[in-house]
């Protein structure tokens, strides 16, 4: 089995990851922080990920056939190697725990009132544990499929209501006295980017050669997406009801007039949740894959189910927490930022300079 | 060892099957529930009554007698001092759970709307089993009556009115709003909306108007009758007939609403609107034998007629906004704010509207309706 994906297949990886836990309440968040003017921060935002992401997949591409945990020992030594690794470990752990809870919420509030949490727990970590265990590439290969259905159903649905929404509710699409709290409130867009850093986890191969050109237009894509799924449901909903939604992109959907169609939020959930499993299951991934690099010795299966046991109790504590949105928000941004810029620039910086200075050693040996 | 290990994962494997099982107490069947069909609120004797339209999925079926099992709809009702207090008399009445996600439409008599409108669209909001597409209108009359009138046709209120409004809606004559939409007027900082007003009318029911909501409270009532200007204002496609004379012929003229385009100037302080309209009319047919001798100059004519009517049904529209209801309903500041979004903010905008102008321009293009002859010739 080779541990490799294509570049297409990394497209899907970042798109879901990224996309399916945060188009539920993104409008929310928008609407609060920057009104009828969000398109401006979402698409800096983008850029801005967008270059880290090239970052990364460039610091992938100058090391293939490794990923993230091998050759950063070569970068930094052995010891900010572990540092840095158990960093990604608890990071993917952190996110991981509060998107479960907000699968199980979901889950509960949509679909299965009477279900006891603990069990919609215990069978999405046992769904997710059993798919991490297989690997990148089994996932991979799902994700291209669910991926492309959900693009498909979400566009669809945006494009409706779209057509249904009330322009006005969109306009002005720039607001001076909106532009003013960009700055001070910037750190909370940083949160519909987590999870860029699943590309660590990814060994490149030559395949992959054009992989930053990819992702860099994967995160613009992305952040077109994000406008799209954000304008579609204040037009829809109004920035009123936008703001006092928690779920408003759900909300809006509940209003779309499909044809045939009467409950369109289920419909849009009977393929959401397929995608929210597959967010779900990347981020085990990570916790699996930066655990197996480092505790080596310990067969795969046992550390599955040595996170399984760890993610379960840990998702019961935060259960507890009743402001969990806010704890999680609150210190959430700075850990994307640190794991997705703050990380690999300097990763990146330190490798390049290395690569030239080893280069300028080969040149002048054979003289 | 090996034994002891599959033993093991067998027993984890059956616990974990055991435990999904769980998943059925979701299981409900839709015969286990009322479905909700129209909900309806009125405040009698100080106290707020709730009736609510269930389908009666029994009716169908015959009983061993072979008897129907009675009417397709019925109603129940619940009351008491707060809008908590008389849902909970109403459930109490209820034998199984109530499935608010087939709720139609909510009709809310003036009584009630005039008191807890804002309360009760917001826990609509809150709660999730309710049906968002639904609509929500305002009637003068007892919700009692209203039941009667649809139950007599074995009809569901909720759909019928629906289907009133959406039917008007796509001809043109009227508007439909989302009781969402209504939501998100009301959440504004300034709110001026029309509602639709069922009433009853030889006990049939029917659009008698529109309620004016101003703040969180209805103001008045626009009637049906009055309202073509507002709705050439409002409405998407608008379209009317209208009858406009001409020598000693009263025609009747198709005129549909093609373009509009509405402006906002603000200079010097003051609040200006530009209004373009563009019409489509169709001599349909007079009121006297033919032939009428339609030609170019009588379409000239008719049109420039038929121009200065449009104009000061529109300009009456806008004038009674400001002057009787001083009440945006027309939703020009949605138009202001567009273009002028920070001196928006700092505006009184209830003072700022009564106070607007307004320019309107109108274009009619005559026709004659499609496959008719009303021109100069000879009856034979």
């Amino acid at each position: 089995m080779t541990n490799s994906i294509t570049n297409r297949q990394m497209f899907f990886i970042i798109f879901l990851t990224l996309t399916t836990y945060t188009t539920i309440d993104l409008p929310q968040i928008m609407a609060q922080t920057a009104g009828r003017s969000s398109w401006i921060p979402i698409m800096a935002m983008s850029v801005i990920f967008g270059a880290a992401a090239m970052i990364i997949t460039k610091l992938n591409n100058m090391y293939h056939g490794k990923v993230f945990f091998d050759y950063s020992q070569e970068i930094t030594g052995k010891f900010f190697s572990r540092l840095i690794a158990w960093y990604y470990l608890l990071f993917f752990l952190i996110i991981g725990v509060y998107l479960k809870l907000k699968l199980v919420g979901l889950l509960k509030s949509n679909f299965l009132p009477q279900t006891p949490q603990i069990i919609t727990l215990l069978m999405g970590i046992s769904l997710f544990g059993y798919v991490a265990y297989k690997g990148i590439t089994n996932i991979a290969r799902m994700f291209e499929i669910i991926g492309a259905l959900f693009l498909v159903i979400t566009v669809g649905i945006c494009v409706a209501m779209l057509l249904e929404g009330m322009s006005y509710n969109i306009l002005p699409l720039f607001n001076v006295t909106e532009t003013k709290e960009f700055m001070t409130k910037i750190k909370h867009l940083a949160t519909p980017f987590t999870g860029l850093a699943v590309l660590f986890i990814i060994p490149f191969t030559s395949q992959n050669i054009k992989a930053p050109k990819v992702a860099f237009s994967t995160l613009l894509f992305i952040g077109l997406l994000y406008v799209l799924i954000v304008e579609s449901t204040i037009m829809i909903l109004g920035i009123n009801n936008t703001i006092a939604f928690n779920d408003s992109f759900i909300e809006a959907i509940k209003i779309v007039e499909l044809p045939v169609i009467e409950r369109t939020d289920i419909f849009y959930l009977t393929f959401g949740l397929t995608s929210l499993f597959a967010g779900m299951i990347i981020m085990f991934l990570g916790i699996v894959e930066f655990a197996c690099r480092l505790i080596p010795n310990v067969k795969r299966h046992v550390i599955v189910i040595a996170i399984g046991i760890i993610f379960f109790i840990l998702c019961l504590f935060a259960l507890n927490i009743n402001n969990l949105k806010d704890v999680y928000l609150s210190f959430t941004p700075y850990l994307v930022l640190t794991a997705s810029i703050l990380i690999p620039v300097p990763l990146f910086i330190i490798a390049r300079i290395k690569k030239r200075l080893h280069q300028n050693s080969g040149r002048r040996s054979p003289q | 060892m090996m034994k002891c290990c599959k033993f093991l994962i067998v027993i984890t494997i059956s616990i974990l099957f055991a435990a999904f099982l769980t998943g059925c107490r979701d299981s409900v069947d839709i015969n286990d529930k009322l479905i909700a069909t129209t909900v309806a609120a009125d405040v009698k004797d100080g106290e707020i009554w709730f009736y609510v339209e269930i389908a009666n999925i029994e009716s169908g079926k015959s009983k061993d007698s072979g008897e129907s099992a009675g009417n397709k709809y019925i109603v129940a009702k619940g009351h008491g001092k707060t809008i908590t207090e008389a849902r909970d008399n109403l459930d109490m009445q209820l034998n199984k759970p109530q499935y608010l996600s087939g709720a139609r439409v909510l009709v809310f008599t003036e009584r009630f709307a005039k008191e807890y409108l804002i309360e009760y669209l917001y826990r609509y909001r809150v709660d999730e089993t309710y049906r968002k597409k639904g609509l929500t209108v305002i009637t003068k009359e007892d919700p009692e009556d209203l039941y009667k009138s649809a139950h007599v046709k074995n009809a569901s209120l909720g759909f019928f009115v629906e289907d009133i409004v959406e039917t008007l809606d796509e001809s043109g004559k009227s508007f439909k709003r989302t009781t969402m939409r209504l939501l998100e007027n009301l959440s504004d900082n300034y709110t001026g909306i029309l509602m639709p007003c069922i009433g009853l009318q030889d006990k049939e029911i029917t659009i008698a108007g529109y309620s004016v909501i101003s703040g969180s409270t209805v103001i008045g009532l626009l009637p049906a009758k009055e309202s073509t200007g507002t709705i050439f204002l409002k409405a998407d496609k608008p379209k009317f007939h209208i009858i406009v004379p001409y020598n000693d012929l009263n025609l009747t003229i198709e005129v549909l609403l093609n373009k509009r385009k509405i402006t906002a100037s603000y200079e010097d302080g003051k609040i200006n609107y530009n209004i373009k309209t563009e019409f489509k009319a169709e001599l349909m047919y007079g009121d006297k034998k033919t032939p009428y001798d339609f030609d170019d100059a009588a379409a000239r004519e008719v049109s420039k007629t038929l121009t200065v009517m449009l104009k000061q049904q529109m300009s009456d529209a806008i004038e009674r906004a400001q002057k009787e209801f001083e009440c945006d309903y027309l939703q020009f500041d949605d138009i202001f704010r567009i273009k002028f979004p920070v001196e928006f903010q700092e505006m009184d905008w209830q003072k700022e509207f009564t106070n607007a102008s307004a320019n309107i321009d109108v274009k009619v293009d005559m026709s004659i309706k499609w496959g008719l002859d009303y021109g100069t010739y000879k009856v034979k």
